[in-house]
């Protein structure tokens, strides 16, 4: 990586920038001010005071106190993590918050009555908690924290969007507020903030010496005397704090945590000091120009989008665009496992794996669950119930299918065992597709849906490898890029189930992963794309094989490196796009195949696409059946069962795969 | 592992013209203009940031030139394709990648995707180049063994394997001993001095394999190859045999230390060492 470095940027004028920021900001808050409505009648004048005293300025004032907070704890977070991307968001304590009160409303809102931000901070905390102890073995190592917490979000994501589907509206209207919203009505959030960042900021002074000291590794720290861990546990208490107290007031804003310190470095701040100072300053100023963007462009009927998502709007591009900039500073480490099983005669276990899937879809349409209890279905009964159950087995199978493919190619694509189609965004993607189209169309067909996932899983992965091409195919930033473009896509849908509308309960079930809406036509659709697109993988093994090893020598050995990245970078955005129609964005079935795959010993390119394929039917299928058969009579969304098997299965592999690195 | 019935190449194997490379503003590698004919083992020697690395990177195609044109058999390097070009010249990288489960056998057999393409058939002739290349690098022992497990020295010969079943002609290697101890250094130099014309009666002699390597040890260069390339700085400060660039004021040039040069007191090669 070393001759990668470029020469550093010419120092910019960090003041100037700041200024001008300033200005603008200043500018656009007299324009929100200037746009009021005068109001006529005799109380006009008491009124507009009123409005000025008890909304504008509060806003104002919370959004710049938020900023602030949110700035300095990402600073804090980056420094102690030694991770230039960690964040509220990109660590899961905003999701883990969120949920945590999503929680607490549905189910114990005595628990919000008592403490709004201690709520927040315990979700906070459970949240991070959980991230570092998946990334302790591999020593924090940047790109393993944000992957964790990325899938740490996205099923925390999951749980809150299936909750608000069972209590309907009541619970809705969090959603909302969930995506960042900043009215106000009086200076209480304001003050609130205002005390946290006041007593943060002086923790973080008292702190700066053991953080200048943070900034070596950690036996260098140590030899140096300072209690490394316990201080690093305190500060991210600290973050965590700061980050949830404005969780619990304002909602979720992503990315002024990431972004400010990002920027703050970028301008020139080095040392722990100025960066402490700088962060909270540039995300005070990020968020209130973004607010009263958002207020500008608001319509009589309110704010077009939350300030949340239109910051997430905005910052997913800005990461996107630093992403090349920051140096990836952690050395990469060898992902492969020092010792791996390996199978004889990988044939013969892909028959077994064959029948094995075969074995799931005959138990799940035989067994089932009637009024009296357990039943397997035979003769009329069968017949009966096979046009229901037969369209959900093809279509689970096909999609788990597809998925686990997309995953094997994923990695072996980015040689990066934690890459999927999760991960990478591209399902975030199809589900913007599927936005655009509910959106633009009133009444969809199942056909024009199904491209439009395709389509915007395809724009996702497109993007992701056009950053990737720019970066020069590194495998972090192939995976930033990913997770940078599935926040954002994030954003969208919060903007679009804010905006409600009736297209709002359809993606929110598209998100949560049910499939009890499937037909028959729907299901075999998806059996032939599965078809027509694992097919061609039993030609492409050899690519398969050599591309892990690095572009440098795949070239050496004579691979087209960008035509067969492309070849098989569509091939999995179609196979993740279709898919993820089926069961939703959030399955992490294409990352749990592929490490099924491998843990078997799968070793060559098409085996192990092939086995991959059919963990993955096999899990759907099981998941399926799990959902139908839980909570009967109710059914449950399947993708949602599927992350909740697959995301403490995927912690526990993480910690198991450090412990072998040692 | 070349078929003997190819001549050698009357004219240069590699030709640069005016070859530079720049990184924003800084020239890593001043023009460099330079004819090395075919089957013998050159060695690139200089002190850390000379640009060794990134002139054996633009010989193998990994890095396009800032100006200046490479020639590879009279060609422009441009004008090949990827799995002509790699049927001709290997290149292992300074630093292998960690190759996830597969054996040796199957890494090597990787070698012989210029040959097959991508939908091609794996030949017996395939087969055969693979195990030769196995036994060549004296990895018969290893050859389902995981290459992860290997040690540094047998994983090394294991990447050596892949780019002997290449069947390639000229051999790139970046510090192909950087991480073996004295024995395996030894080991793999003498594989390459056979490679780079011994084994077809002397250098430049049909058969022989053009070999181009960077050491970083300027007595094991010495000892191994025919030739040396010497760069500071993005520059070429000398090249020739060995005997001619082994002198002191030469080395002193090269690495900015006073340097001593004796005759090896059995081989009678030159050695070097530091005042």
């Amino acid at each position: 990586m070393a001759e990668l470095t470029l020469p550093r940027p010419a120092r910019r004028r960090p003041l100037h920038i700041g200024l001008a920021l300033g200005l603008l900001g200043t500018l656009l808050f007299a324009l929100v001010l200037a746009r009021q409505p005068t109001l006529a009648g005799p109380d006009a004048p008491a009124l507009q005071q009123l409005l000025l005293w008890h909304s504008l300025l509060p806003r104002a004032a919370t959004a710049l106190l938020a900023g602030a907070a949110l700035g300095l704890s990402g600073a804090l977070l980056q420094r102690v993590l030694r991770n230039p991307i960690a964040d509220p968001s990109t660590l899961g304590i905003a999701a883990g918050a969120q949920l945590a009160l999503t929680l607490a409303m549905a189910f114990a809102p005595a628990l919000l009555a008592f403490s709004r931000e201690g709520t927040a901070f315990a979700g906070g905390i459970v949240a991070v908690a959980l991230v570092l102890a998946m990334s302790w073995r591999r020593g924090f190592e940047p790109v393993t924290v944000v992957v964790a917490g990325m899938t740490l979000s996205l099923m925390a994501g999951a749980m809150s969007a299936a909750l608000i589907l069972a209590r309907g509206d009541y619970v809705f209207s969090l959603f909302i507020w969930g995506a960042g919203a900043l009215h106000q009505q009086n200076w209480q959030p304001a003050l609130l903030v205002g005390t946290r960042l006041a007593l943060g900021a002086a923790a973080a002074l008292l702190l700066l010496r053991p953080l200048d000291l943070m900034t070596l590794d950690d036996a260098a720290a140590r030899s140096l005397g300072a209690a490394v861990q316990g201080m690093r546990l305190g500060i991210i208490a600290l973050a965590v704090w700061l980050a949830a107290s404005v969780v619990s007031q304002v909602g979720v804003i992503g990315f002024v945590g990431l972004a400010a310190p990002a920027f703050a470095r970028l301008g020139g701040a080095r040392r722990p000091g100025a960066l402490l100072l700088a962060s909270p300053l540039i995300g005070a100023l990020m968020l209130w120009i973004t607010d009263s963007l958002v207020q500008l462009t608001a319509s009589d009927g309110g704010d077009l989008i939350p300030t949340g998502a239109a910051v997430g709007l905005l910052g997913g591009p800005l990461l996107l665009w630093l992403l090349p900039r920051l140096p990836v500073s952690a050395p990469r480490q060898p992902m492969a496992t020092g010792h791996t099983r390996r199978l004889r005669r990988p044939g013969r276990a892909l028959v077994l794996l064959a029948a094995g899937a075969l074995l799931m879809a005959a138990l799940a349409l035989l067994a089932g669950r009637d009024l009296e209890g357990w039943a397997l279905a035979t003769g009329p009964l069968l017949a009966e119930l096979a046009a229901f159950r037969i369209p959900r087995i093809v279509a689970a199978a096909a999609a788990g299918g597809l998925l686990g493919a997309a995953g094997a190619i994923m990695q072996r694509l980015t040689g990066n065992p934690l890459a999927g189609p999760e991960v990478l965004g591209v399902s975030a993607g199809a589900g913007v597709g599927l936005a655009i189209a509910l959106t633009l169309s009133p009444a969809p067909s199942a056909a024009l849906l199904l491209a439009a996932s395709a389509g915007g899983a395809l724009g996702a992965l497109a993007l992701v490898l056009l950053m990737a091409a720019w970066t020069g195919f590194a495998a972090e930033r192939l995976l930033l890029c990913g997770i940078a473009l599935g926040c954002t896509g994030l954003a969208i849908l919060s903007a679009v189930f804010a905006a409600g509308g009736p297209g709002s309960f359809r993606l929110l079930a598209w998100m949560s992963g049910s499939t009890d809406k499937v037909g028959a036509n729907e299901a075999w659709m998806l059996a032939a794309c599965a078809l027509v697109l694992l097919l061609p993988v039993a030609v492409l093994g050899r690519w398969l094989d050599i591309l892990p090893l690095g572009a440098g020598v795949s070239a050496s050995l004579g691979v087209p490196v960008g035509a067969s990245q492309l070849i098989l970078t569509l091939l999995a955005a179609l196979m993740t796009g279709v898919a993820a129609f089926f069961v939703g964005p959030l399955s992490l079935v294409g990352l749990i195949g592929p490490h099924l795959a491998r843990l078997s010993g799968f070793v060559s390119g098409r085996a192990f696409v092939f086995a991959s394929a059919l963990i993955g039917a096999g899990v759907l299928l099981l998941a399926d059946w799990l959902a139908r058969m839980l909570a009967f009579p109710y059914q449950l969304p399947t993708g949602l069962l599927a992350a909740l098997v697959g995301g403490p299965y995927l912690i526990w592999l993480l910690q198991r795969g450090g412990r072998r690195h040692g | 592992m070349v078929d003997p019935a190819r001549p050698a190449p009357a004219g240069a194997l590699w030709s640069l013209c005016e070859v530079a490379f720049t990184l924003g503003e800084r020239a890593i590698l001043s023009p460099l203009t330079l004819d090395l004919p075919a089957g013998r083992v050159y060695g690139l020697i200089g002190p850390n940031g000379s640009g060794k690395s990134t002139l054996l990177k633009m010989m193998a195609r990994q890095l396009a030139p800032s100006s200046g044109e490479l020639r590879f058999d009279d060609r422009p390097l441009g004008a090949w394709s990827g799995r002509a070009f790699a049927r001709e010249v290997a290149y292992m990288p300074q630093f292998m990648p960690a190759s996830d489960g597969m054996n040796v056998r199957e890494l090597v057999s990787l070698g012989r995707y210029p040959w097959h393409g991508a939908l091609g058939r794996f030949s017996p002739e395939d087969e055969a180049r693979v195990e030769a290349a196995i036994q060549r690098a004296g990895l018969a022992p290893f050859r389902e063994r995981a290459v992860d497990s290997l040690s540094g020295g047998e994983r090394q010969r294991a990447w050596l394997a892949l780019m002997l079943a290449q069947g390639a002609r000229c051999l790139l290697l970046d510090e192909p001993t950087s991480a073996l101890d004295i024995a395996h250094q030894m080991e793999v130099l003498a594989i390459l001095r056979e490679l780079g014309g011994e084994a077809a009666g002397g250098p430049g002699q049909a058969g022989a394999m053009t070999v181009i390597v960077i050491l970083h040890d300027i007595n094991l260069a010495a000892r191994t190859c025919d030739a040396l390339l010497a760069l500071r700085g993005g520059r070429l400060l000398a090249h020739g045999p060995c005997d001619e660039i082994m002198e002191p004021e030469r080395l002193r040039a090269i690495y900015g230390l006073d340097m001593g040069v004796m005759a090896h007191p059995v081989s009678g090669t030159p050695m070097s060492y530091v005042l």
